[in-house]
């Protein structure tokens, strides 16, 4: 309508990004406990939160400035947890061997496996590819 | 006095968001892996705790109020999903078997050897999402009605191992695909190995980065189902 617009605040944006987020997650631990969806709530929120800036009824830049506060301090929010590894220290001492076994062979596993499953995966394309 | 102070929520708060702050300062500088916010932060405010004489659940009350956030958290791994959807896509096949086969090899082999090792139940639903990045991993194991301290340090163990291991060890088996690499250490380490990913090179990086997400929703979706059957 007018032609000088108020500029629009940085800080503003960033909270409805916020509430978008939080209007999200609700919805999403709403459905979860009401359709009993495998999913937790926090992931339906997530998977909801993707299918509305893929069909573009949020767009990236509202949610962006949010998303990004959360995530880049993601750490802090488990220092916490971390503290409380105190409570389960007698666990962690008769237990820590096996954990800490599972834990890296697993990973390395992990590794392995997915790594030459996508090689195999690409490969077999390439050999598909070939005759045509 | 700090004692009195450390009991109330408002300066348990600022207290451990001012830690983390220094702490991450600290690490950016100097990259030494017991510099980890996740290592060293803890370490401090446990040692604080300790020398005011506050007890964990004192604490905690101030630590559950930070936690409220990691929802939230969880939710805007959205957007990043989103951004890399146009990576995903050029090699969909490739990413998606491999994640989904690395998933199932995950919590198969996780729960499995810690089974042989002698660990408890309550062990195993703990450590069983550890390949996931740290929100989704806490949202599946409360699902499965496992230790939060427990995943909490599984995932931070998994990422850090990943991180200093993942070159390495595709060099050792002989991986050449970028593509592979990346999704290999993503998959199996999230964003601990992904920071190592992104040091090799832009695809490397980009595929970890992928990699990540997917993890943690294929997990979620078959999880309940292989804890059934390993435990």
């Amino acid at each position: 309508m007018s032609a000088n617009k108020i500029p629009e605040k940085k800080g503003v944006k960033v909270l409805e990004g916020f509430v978008i987020i939080l209007f999200t997650q609700s919805l999403g631990t709403f459905l979860s406990d009401k359709y009993d969806l495998i999913l937790p709530g926090n992931l339906t929120g997530l998977l909801l939160l993707f299918l509305a800036l893929t069909f573009k009824i949020v767009k990236l830049e509202t949610v962006e400035g949010a998303a990004n506060l959360l995530l880049d301090n993601m750490m802090a929010l488990f220092i916490p947890l971390n503290v409380g590894l105190i409570t389960i220290l007698p666990k962690l001492k008769q237990e820590w061997l096996a954990i800490l076994v599972s834990l890296l062979a697993s990973t390395i596993i992990v590794m392995v496996v997915t790594a030459k499953t996508v090689e195999f995966t690409e490969g077999r394309r390439k050999n598909v590819k070939l005759p045509s | 006095m700090l004692n009195s102070l450390l009991s109330e929520n408002l300066f348990q708060i600022t207290f451990t968001l001012v830690i983390y702050t220094v702490v991450n300062r600290l690490y950016k500088r100097i990259h030494f892996f017991l510099f980890n916010p996740l290592i060293l932060a803890p370490a401090i405010m446990l040692f604080v705790l300790h020398y005011a004489r506050v007890d964990y659940e004192v604490y905690a009350k101030g630590g559950d109020m930070i936690k409220f956030l990691l929802g939230p958290a969880t939710v805007a791994l959205g957007v990043p999903l989103y951004k890399q959807i146009p990576i995903i896509r050029s090699k969909l096949r490739p990413i998606l078997t491999g994640v989904f086969v690395g998933s199932i090899t995950a919590v198969v082999s996780t729960v499995f050897l810690a089974k042989a090792l002698g660990a408890n139940t309550d062990t195993l639903i703990s450590i069983a999402a550890k390949s996931t990045t740290m929100p989704i991993a806490l949202g599946i194991t409360e699902m499965l009605g496992g230790n939060d301290k427990l995943i909490v340090l599984g995932v931070a163990v998994t990422g850090i191992f990943g991180g200093s291991i993942g070159p390495e060890v595709m060099r050792l088996v002989r991986v050449k695909s970028k593509i592979a690499i990346g999704v290999g250490i993503g998959t199996s380490s999230h964003a601990g190995g992904t920071s190592r990913a992104l040091l090799l090179g832009e695809t490397e990086g980009s595929m970890s980065g992928a990699a990540i997400v997917l993890t943690g929703l294929v997990t979620a979706l078959i999880v309940p189902y292989l804890v059934k059957i390993l435990i």
